[in-house]
């Protein structure tokens, strides 16, 4: 990643996704706290918090970009790439 | 018949265990307010905590909770059961799963940019054997797990069928009955569906029962004959019929109770009280004709009725539970009637203790 400063406001609305869809509460969701290894993620909740994503940012993000959704940090990186870096 | 009905939960608008919905169909539920009869106070997060639930409907919660209190009240809880976990059956009556998420799914293929922009969180929900297969995921119910809809004849459907599953040697002990959601979507439903009917107004809840085999069982078999309340009772007969128009609901409940005694070999004089179902208007009224004509002027048993509201899928199993709320001496023969708008009858003959 670039030095981009951090949307900070992005970023905690991706996290109060991640903490609804995982069922975990938002302190849990760390920047780099991985969704199955440590927040008890599986393969129906990344799906769904793809669709949430979708829906909320009003994007479009491709199935296999769920391979790299393994953390709030590239999650983040997937959601601004879907926006085109706006 | 060779299942006996040894213990039975609750979860209603009456009581939120067996013991308060007992209590109160013994003391006269309080006048409901007007409106759906709801579960006062259910709430899917505090009932089961925080985890697993996001998607989770009404009334799949209210079954795994009834379930999950069955069993620990029968020594049969996950931790602690005295059986294995696949000589444990479920057998649980629904309406057609859940009508409210299935409304919002298909709202939502509609009324999106694209048709599969669905929450696919709420796919499975919306399957009609979520609710069967949740209960066991969530206390490890590995026997049959089966899912029984017709309408309010839903929870006698279920009792035979989980019969058979434990007569023909499919599961050892079986957890039977039935759960209903009140929502939005099914009061729309309902109203379109029987615009020129008169109905209850629709209620919820769920109600199980602990179906085990007749006879001693043995020290390290499952639950024990009896329960804590002496709500033990053999299931002596089940049985169905079909009218093929609406003027004929009256002969075909009464032919469904004549085989039903024949097959047990009971004369319709030793019945001590019947639990007709909540139908109103023509439908109802033939019900009740039907049984006056079959048991003359026997008892009934309608103390719930009113507060319960129309519990669709899971009226016939309150109409049971309030049998075996005043189950009364051992030996005595008690039985439910159901009808439904698309023809079918039925009934189920219990012997208590």
């Amino acid at each position: 990643m670039t030095s981009t400063a951090i949307d900070t406001d992005l970023r905690d609305k991706i996290r109060d996704i991640v903490a609804d869809v995982l069922e975990v509460e938002v302190e849990e969701v760390s920047w780099t706290a991985h969704f199955q290894d440590d927040l008890d993620s599986d393969s129906m909740r990344a799906i769904e918090l793809l669709a949430q994503l979708e829906r909320h940012f009003d994007v479009s993000i491709k199935q296999q970009e769920l391979l790299r959704m393994q953390d709030l940090a590239s999650t983040y990186e997937v959601v601004l790439e879907a926006r085109g870096g706006k | 018949m060779n299942s006996v009905i040894t213990a039975w939960e609750a979860h209603s608008p009456l009581g939120r265990t067996a013991e308060g919905h007992r209590q109160a169909v013994l003391d006269g539920p309080a006048a409901p307010e007007a409106g759906s009869r709801l579960v006062p106070g259910f709430d899917i997060k505090e009932a089961l905590g925080r985890k697993g639930i996001r998607s989770m409907d009404r009334a799949t919660a209210l079954a795994v909770v009834t379930t999950g209190r069955l069993l620990e009240r029968t020594g049969l809880g996950k931790d602690d059961r005295r059986c294995a976990d696949d000589e444990l059956g479920l057998v649980l009556g629904t309406t057609e799963g859940s009508l409210q998420s299935l409304t919002e799914f298909d709202h939502d293929s509609y009324t999106r940019e694209k048709p599969f922009d669905v929450p696919p969180s709420l796919f499975p929900v919306v399957l009609m054997n979520y609710h069967a297969g949740q209960c066991a995921i969530w206390h490890r119910i590995k026997g049959p797990n089966s899912t029984i809809c017709g309408s309010h004849l839903t929870s006698l459907l279920a009792l035979s069928y989980a019969c058979r599953l434990q007569s023909n040697g499919h599961a050892r002990a079986v957890l039977v009955g039935a759960v209903e959601e009140c929502s939005d979507a099914r009061d729309s439903y309902e109203q379109a569906r029987n615009e020129d009917d008169p109905q209850r107004p629709s209620g919820e809840g769920c109600v199980m029962f602990l179906l085990e085999p007749a006879g001693p069982v043995g020290k390290d078999g499952p639950g024990g004959s009896g329960g804590p309340h002496g709500e033990g009772a053999a299931v002596v007969a089940v049985e169905f019929g079909f009218f093929p128009e609406p003027d004929l609901v009256r002969p075909a409940v009464r032919d469904c109770l004549t085989r039903a005694l024949d097959r047990a070999g009971v004369e319709p004089g030793k019945v001590a009280v019947v639990a007709p179902s909540p139908a109103l208007g023509p439908r109802g009224e033939a019900e009740l004709a039907a049984i006056a004509e079959v048991f003359g002027d026997v008892p009934l048993a309608t103390a719930s009725l009113d507060a319960l509201g129309d519990t669709r899928a899971a009226a016939a199993g309150f109409q049971l539970a309030e049998l075996l709320s005043r189950p009364g001496e051992p030996g005595r023969l008690v039985v439910a009637t159901a009808t439904d708008a698309e023809g079918r009858v039925g009934c189920a003959l219990l012997r208590i203790g």
